[in-house]
């Protein structure tokens, strides 16, 4: 009996890490983007981890395609990371953290073209052209073309579509947060994604001779 | 890392096929040195301060220590070592006589010396002396302007007067350095007063030192009678001291 009351008491008083912290983890809840951050501004490196681990290859894929160098993106991508933990004091979880993550970039490889006019769009990625083991000979072949062709009309895209482009398909963003990561109106971005999209769809259905 | 890609929401802008393609095209993975990278940056961010300072300040205490350590030990060994001849002991001064107290010169030792111990009682009463003489000093000048403004003939001396010489006689038993000067002042004004004067006035006779002066100037003037009646009436007032 005296056991079951101390037990009471103890349950009754023991507060709840979820009500202590706001953004605390709940079981079997996988944390939000902004969640993480915040844990990781009050010193949480694991939180950082997974944030990290979340988006980095679609960062570093994204920049890799703008830029077509791979050095370049790889300068890039360490520094939109490192304004990422700078920023993580003043961070305030107001919009998505993809967004907040992509307009960074977004900005870096701005100011990237603007302090190197002599942007080179040497083209140095090659695609990944492992063939699938199930498939026919004709249509291994035909499918690494078409990925080379798209990768190739990919390059040939103007700046702006291959970046709404890439937001859209990296980082899985819509319209409306494209809009806010570039800076352009709603429309802006649809029609741009639309010229994008329509450029890329001929590319793969070219015929193979044309290519 | 992983290599889960976001669906992007359906605008209705990006078929299948392009999407379909354009991930089988773009497959690459983040090189690990750029996650190394980055993990090591979040690290250290995320240290607090002081702990981030610690890694360049506890190097460099400890060799500001060791420096001062080794500038220390190079000034100590370095300095010129005081002969013990050169060192003079205030053995000497056990037998000489107590100094003066305006002659004494301020004990350079913080050590106290017993001797000087012993003597400074001695040598606070004689620093009271000087402010004393001073004051005595004071009022027989006045005096002594007193004395040679008015001349000194015997008839201007009148029992009123007595008072005066009364004063000055204390006066000059209190400057005991400057007793004779002022018996040589008084004098003159003493004879002048002639033998009218009584033996020893109340003023003379309120205090020892100013009863003995009385006395022996009787003495001195020859009015031995008068002397020794004053003696005999001293040794009785003052038993405890020797009869004179």
């Amino acid at each position: 009996m005296a056991a079951a009351t101390h037990v009471m008491t103890h349950a009754e008083f023991r507060v709840p890490r979820a009500a202590a912290v706001p953004y605390a983890l709940k079981m079997d809840e996988t944390p939000e983007d902004s969640a993480l951050m915040l844990r990781y501004r009050d010193g949480d490196v694991a939180a950082f981890e997974l944030l990290y681990q979340r988006h980095n290859d679609a960062l570093y894929r994204y920049l890799l395609r703008l830029c077509h160098h791979r050095d370049t993106a790889e300068d890039i991508f360490q520094d939109v990371w490192g304004k990422i933990i700078k920023s993580r004091q003043n961070y305030r979880p107001t919009a998505k953290f993809s967004t907040f993550l992509y307009r960074v970039a977004h900005n870096c490889f701005i100011d990237h073209i603007r302090r190197n006019k002599r942007h080179s769009h040497t083209v140095d990625v090659e695609p990944d052209n492992q063939p699938d083991p199930g498939d026919q000979p004709e249509a291994l072949a035909e499918r690494s073309m078409a990925r080379r062709r798209l990768d190739a009309a990919l390059t040939e895209l103007p700046e702006e579509q291959r970046d709404v482009f890439l937001l859209h398909e990296e980082a899985g963003l819509n319209l409306d947060q494209i809009a806010s990561v570039t800076g352009a109106n709603r429309e802006t971005a649809k029609s741009r994604l639309r010229y994008a999209v329509k450029k890329l769809r001929v590319a793969i259905n070219e015929p193979a001779e044309t290519s | 890392m992983t290599e889960d890609r976001i669906r992007p929401e359906s605008d209705g802008e990006v078929d299948s096929l392009v999407t379909q393609t354009y991930r089988e095209v773009a497959s690459e993975l983040t090189p690990e040195h750029l996650n190394r990278a980055v993990m090591k940056q979040a690290a250290d961010a995320a240290r607090p301060r002081y702990l981030r300072s610690v890694s360049w300040t506890r190097p460099m205490a400890w060799a500001a220590t060791i420096t001062l350590c080794v500038a220390l030990v190079l000034e100590v060994t370095n300095a010129p070592v005081p002969e013990t001849s050169d060192v003079v002991l205030p053995s000497g001064r056990l037998d000489a006589p107590a100094p003066a107290a305006s002659a004494a010169p301020a004990p350079k030792l913080n050590r106290p010396d017993p001797v000087k111990a012993e003597a400074l009682p001695e040598a606070m009463q004689d620093a009271e002396v000087p402010a004393e003489r001073k004051r005595t000093a004071k009022i027989s000048k006045d005096l002594r302007q007193q004395v040679a403004a008015k001349p000194a003939s015997a008839e201007e001396f009148s029992m009123k007067d007595d008072d005066m010489l009364g004063r000055a006689r204390e006066i000059a038993t209190l400057q005991t350095g400057d007793i004779r000067e002022s018996d040589q002042v008084l004098g003159a004004t003493t004879i002048a007063a002639g033998s009218a004067e009584p033996s020893c006035s109340e003023t003379d006779v309120a205090k020892p030192d100013s009863w003995l002066l009385c006395i022996q100037k009787l003495e001195d003037a020859g009015r031995m009678a008068e002397a020794d009646e004053q003696r005999a009436l001293y040794n009785a007032a003052y038993p405890e001291d020797e009869p004179l």
